[in-house]
Parts: structure tokens; sequence; C-alpha cells
């Protein structure tokens, strides 16, 4: 007899949720579903009710001083998990206001049991539950503790998995005796900050299973709640599992392969950093295209432009297009300015394991760092961290450009402090060269692998990047105005005008 | 779509008269099935929307048929006497448009609700609490 018990867990359907719990809600737990007003409890709860009522299964919501019934079906029916054939079937409803202004806790409590024995429910729902406790009682009166206990003694001995709503602002004080009885606590916060709004949940609690720690993110939408988890460190996740000799996943840019050894070894997050129009983009969508040419499926993040812009931009944008509509390529572009990182990643990671991808490019982080809500750019770095490795730990080779500040003395990337968590680099510079601009491009890092060290000019023309010669006759490129070495012949370093004037073409001997 | 159809809900208020005693040819029989069928209906929604709310939607309604009979402001309830007492008397008082009456506060109360919450889920709820008076679609069935 010294088996363990079972404890089952009850998918909440609440995309999301199940993981930040730690698999799903105990069954026959208590849980206590606290937040401020406007944070989504409500919503949140009745998600959680619709999702598992069913005839064999039934659910009851008892509302008391907060949201009347009325108005809690006229608008909760406006969210899609909304079942109207479940009520009144399996989801029954009961209104205690007028009990618990003329009978105190005693009526309360008695009409929850007389429902709970008459209707056997599986899940029972007892919103608000804050405004009961709130309550003026007398002195003989049972108290707020112990209506708490009994009612989660009685629910549990009715096999019933039960949920206490309450608008709840703080976890101290005059709640923490509620919140010892709970077997579960879920904290829900709204936040503003500036002009976004952010909402993030956290599990104080939850007995018998490890919840997911921190802050996670999530969304209030048509369909109702869905949450973000937080990404855990790479690490945890197993991310690190690519063979010591990685394959390599050309560019499409034959030269720069050559620099890196032969491309880009798997499972590498590599940074393409340059300034505005140095051809971040162009490098990107041709390492894409590369990969449909070698069979690998890739996804495409935007953030600074819509798809329609940022296809019209590139060369390659009609063949790019189709390759979107035939499927083997997905484009992803979420709203920008009030996103989190989280949510962003479960885009990319569903993209991702729907086609397969094995090639990802986000463009730009720049663009991905402004489309955030301002609370999330404050963990930016981190958030990023996780990203990469959850991304890299998926399979991916990821492509990710960046702005550079060009100061020619220092490698300036915006945003700051990123390249700590990219396996490579590679730089573009503009230089200076016969009065015009002319690009050179290097490999600045590749971790544990060798590569080449040259500067090389490269041009952009309509078929996308072509590398030049190694700017081997040239001193000081990286201050943007190169000197030639004595007694060498000069390369051109700027495209050459065609016949009509048009500046065309690669770089050349002069 | 999910209107109000008021023909529907006037097909479904005189079921609801006719089950609870009403024979529309004697007049005499509609007092009392009416005060039967608003307690019934009222008791109905209060399963859904608590007993407060379900009193708040059968005062809006009666002050809603007061517009064209106002001598129905006697069916709100006082400290003494029970509305459902009220009401069939002061429908018995007015025999004849007690009918006319007895339908208008019906189809009102079930039309307030249905606005509120919706048709179809205005149905599904009637339908859970009386089957046989509020019936629901062939399309409305589960399978």
């Amino acid at each position: 007899m010294n088996e363990r018990v079972d404890i089952k867990r009850l998918a909440s359907g609440v995309p999301g949720l199940d993981e930040v719990l730690g698999g799903g809600i105990p069954e026959f737990s208590f849980n206590l579903l606290a937040g401020g007003p406007g944070s989504g409890k409500t919503t949140l709860a009745h998600q959680i009710m619709f999702a598992n009522a069913t005839p064999d299964s039934p659910a009851l919501y008892v509302s008391i001083l907060g949201e009347p019934p009325l108005k809690m079906l006229r608008y909760q029916q406006q969210f899609g998990f909304f079942d109207h054939e479940k009520v009144g079937t399996c989801v029954w409803f009961l209104h205690l206001g007028e009990d618990v202004l003329r009978g105190g806790y005693e009526t309360v409590l008695a009409r929850i049991l007389q429902e709970v024995q008459t209707r056997a429910p599986r899940t029972v729902f007892v919103d608000s539950f804050r405004e009961i406790t709130r309550r003026p009682r007398g002195p003989a009166e049972m108290g707020a503790n112990d209506l708490v206990q009994r009612l989660a003694l009685f629910l549990g001995s009715w096999e019933a998995t039960s949920f206490l709503i309450g608008d709840f602002v703080d976890h101290e004080g005059e709640n923490a005796s509620l919140l010892t009885v709970a077997d579960g606590i879920v904290w829900m916060r709204q936040t503003v900050d500036r002009n976004s709004v952010v909402r993030r949940m956290q599990v104080l609690k939850m007995r018998g299973q490890e919840q997911s720690p921190g802050l996670h993110t999530f969304r209030l939408s048509s369909d109702g709640v869905h949450v973000y988890p937080r990404m855990r460190n790479p690490a945890l996740l197993g991310a690190e599992t690519m063979p010591v000799r990685r394959r390599r996943l050309t560019t499409g840019v034959a030269g720069l392969d050559e620099m890196m050894g032969g491309g880009i070894p798997e499972g590498y997050a590599m940074m393409v950093v340059g300034p505005s129009g140095s051809g971040k983009s162009l490098l990107s969508t041709q390492f894409i295209l590369e990969g449909i040419r070698q069979n690998e499926p890739g996804v495409i993040a935007v953030f600074e432009k819509r798809p329609e812009e940022y296809l019209q931009t590139l060369p390659a944008g009609g063949e790019l297009a189709a390759l979107i509509k035939a499927g083997s390529v997905r484009m992803m572009y979420l709203r920008p300015l009030d996103l989190s990182v989280e949510e962003a990643m479960e885009e990319l990671r569903r993209l991702i394991l729907e086609i397969g991808a094995k090639r990802v490019v986000i463009d730009s982080l720049s663009g991905f760092e402004v489309a955030l809500a301002p609370a999330y750019r404050e963990d930016f770095r981190e958030s990023l961290y996780r990203m990469v490795g959850a991304l890299t730990g998926l399979g991916a080779t990821v492509v990710v450009t960046c702005e550079l500040i060009e100061s020619y003395i220092e490698l300036r990337l915006t945003p700051a402090g990123v390249a700590f968590l990219a396996d490579g680099i590679v730089l573009q510079r503009y230089v200076e060269a016969h009065g015009a601009l002319g690009r050179a491009m290097a490999v600045v890092k590749l971790r544990g692998c060798a590569h080449s060290k040259d500067l090389r000019a490269y041009d952009i023309d309509d078929a996308g990047i072509h590398m030049g010669e190694m700017l081997g006759h040239y001193g000081q490129v990286l201050t943007g105005v190169p000197l030639l070495d004595p007694g060498r012949d000069a390369l051109r370093l700027t495209p050459a005008p065609d016949a009509t004037g048009k500046s065309v073409g690669r770089t050349r001997k002069r | 779509m999910d209107r109000v159809d008021k023909g529907e809900i006037r097909e479904a208020a005189l079921r609801l008269l006719a089950q609870k005693g009403a024979r529309f040819a004697e007049p005499a029989s509609l007092p009392e099935a009416t005060a039967r069928a608003c307690e019934a209906l009222v008791a109905c929604l209060a399963q859904f929307v608590g007993p407060t709310g379900a009193t708040a939607l059968y005062e809006r309604s009666v002050a809603l048929t007061r517009r064209v009979h106002p001598w129905l402001a006697l069916a709100l309830s006082t400290v003494e006497v029970p509305r459902w007492v009220r009401l069939q008397a002061s429908l018995e008082a007015h025999q004849d448009v007690a009918e006319e009456a007895s339908l208008a506060l019906l189809t009102s109360l079930l039309e307030l609700f249905s606005t509120l919450v919706g048709r179809r889920l205005a149905v599904r709820i009637l339908h859970a609490q009386l089957p046989e008076v509020f019936l629901l679609a062939a399309s409305e069935v589960s399978p």
C-alpha cells in the first residue's frame, strides 16, 4: 500500500496555460484566480469552465457580489469559447447576491453545498470571492476564513476542482489565510506602460507539480485568454544538442560561403550587421531562397514593414512571394508596438513546425525591439537570448539582421549589447572610394570555426549580392576611407556605370 | 442571425399560457394562467441570472406593457401581497383586454431577455427549463 496517488490533471483549454501550470490543473484542487479589476479573471474562469464542462462533468458558476449574471452571460458569449449548447445542460449558474446580503456566510455556504449536491459538478467557480470576505459581519457569524476552510474541504470531498475568483491586488496581509488554504494560485496583472497595455500572469503555487516560474505574458482576444509562457533558459531546454561537426548551410552568396568555410554551421544564430541600405535584408532573403533550392523551408519574421512592402523592396520579392504562396516559405508579421518576445516566439515556433523550417530570418532586431511593448524592452537582451536558444533548439539556423551605427571607429549595434547572442557575425560596411560609396564585407566571428579574416568588396544588383575581391591592397578600410598601398593597382569599389550611365556591375579592377 | 423573432416569441407565449391552463375561448381562465406563466418564467430565468436579475427583468416588462395597459401597474409586488396575486387580480379586473395584456407582458419579458443575452442563448436557457414551451429549431438540436 505504498503506491502514490495518481493526481490527474485537467486540461485548462487555455492555450499556453497548462505549460505554465506544470501540466494542467490538478484534479480536485482548490484554486485562487486573483488579480485587479479588468485583469481577465472572469474570462479565464469561463474559458476553463466551458473547456471542461460535459454532461458527465457539469460545471457550476456561482456569482456573488461581482458582475451581475445577466451581464456576464451577455458579455462572455462574445468569446469564441462560449458554447451556447452547454448553458443549461452542463454549465449551471447560481447567483447568491441576495443570500450573502441577507444571510451571511452560513447561507452562502449552505446554498453552494445544496447546489453541489444537486448538480454534482466537477468544476466549481465562485466569483467574486473577494467581495464576500469584505462584507461586514456580526460577532457570532461565521468568518471568511471558516468559509474558505469549509468550502475547500467540502468541494474536495465532492471531487470538484474549484476556483475562487477575486479582485485581489496584493498577496499579503488579510488575504494570507486564503492563500495558505489554496492549492493553486494564479495571479493576473494588467499594467499600462506609456501607450501599451501589458497583461502578465504568475503562478504563485500549484501543489503537487512544478509550475513555470516568473511572469508570463497573456493576451485577451475574441478567442479568450492566450498565455505565452516565458521561455526558459535554452540550456535547460536541451538546445545544445547539435553534433560537434555541423553541416554547413550555404547562404546563396558564393564568396561569402567560402569565407565561412562552406556556409553557416547548422543550428547557428548568425547576425548580419550593417548600416541602412548595405544589403542585410537582401543577404537574409538570399539565405532563405538558397534554402528552398536545398529543400530546406524557411520562415522570415519582418517587423519594420508590412509583408507586401517588404517584398516590393527586394529584387527577389516576386520569387519569394510565389514561394510564400506555395507554402515553402512563411512570412511572419505581428502587430507592432505591444508585442512580447514570447508571443513572437510562439508564432515563429508554430510556423517552423508547420512547414518543418530549417532556416529562420529575423529582419530586423531593431525593428523587433521597437515592435515590443515598452515594458518588454527592458528585458530585451535576456528574452532574445532565450528566443535564439529556443529557435536553434528547434533545429533552425537563424539569421538576424542588425542595424549598425556607422562610427567607423567601433562596432556599435542597435539594439546595444546583443552581439554575444550570435554564434557568428557578418559585417557590412560602406567605404568611400572614387567619389562614391562602395561596400565591404567581412566575417567577424564564427564560433568554433575557422573562417576568412578578409575584407572583401561586394556589389548589389537585381540578381542579389555578389562578392568581389579582397581589399588586400588597401589599408584603413574600416575607417571608411581606404588608402591604396603604394605601387598597387586600385580596385573599383563601387558599381561601374553602364552605357546609359546607370551604375551596375561587379567590383573589378580599374 | 441572432435576432429576436417576434412571431416565435408570441408562439412560445401562447404555448406557455396554454400549459398553465389558459383556454382562449374562456377569458376567465387567463388571469390565473398568466400569473402562473409569469411566475414559472421568472423562476426559470432566476436559475441563470439570479432572483434579483429575474425580478428586474419582470418589472421592466411590466413597465413596458403599462404604456398600453396602465392598470397593469398593480402587478408590481408589495410587502403585503405577492406580485403574482396582484397580477392576477389586475387582469381579472380588465377581462376584456386580458388576453392582449397577458400576451404583451409575456412577449415583452421574453423579448427583453432575448435582447440582452441574444436569441440563441435565450432559447437554450428557456428550452433547458421548459422544453415543451420553448422549442429548438431543427438546426439547434444536437445530433
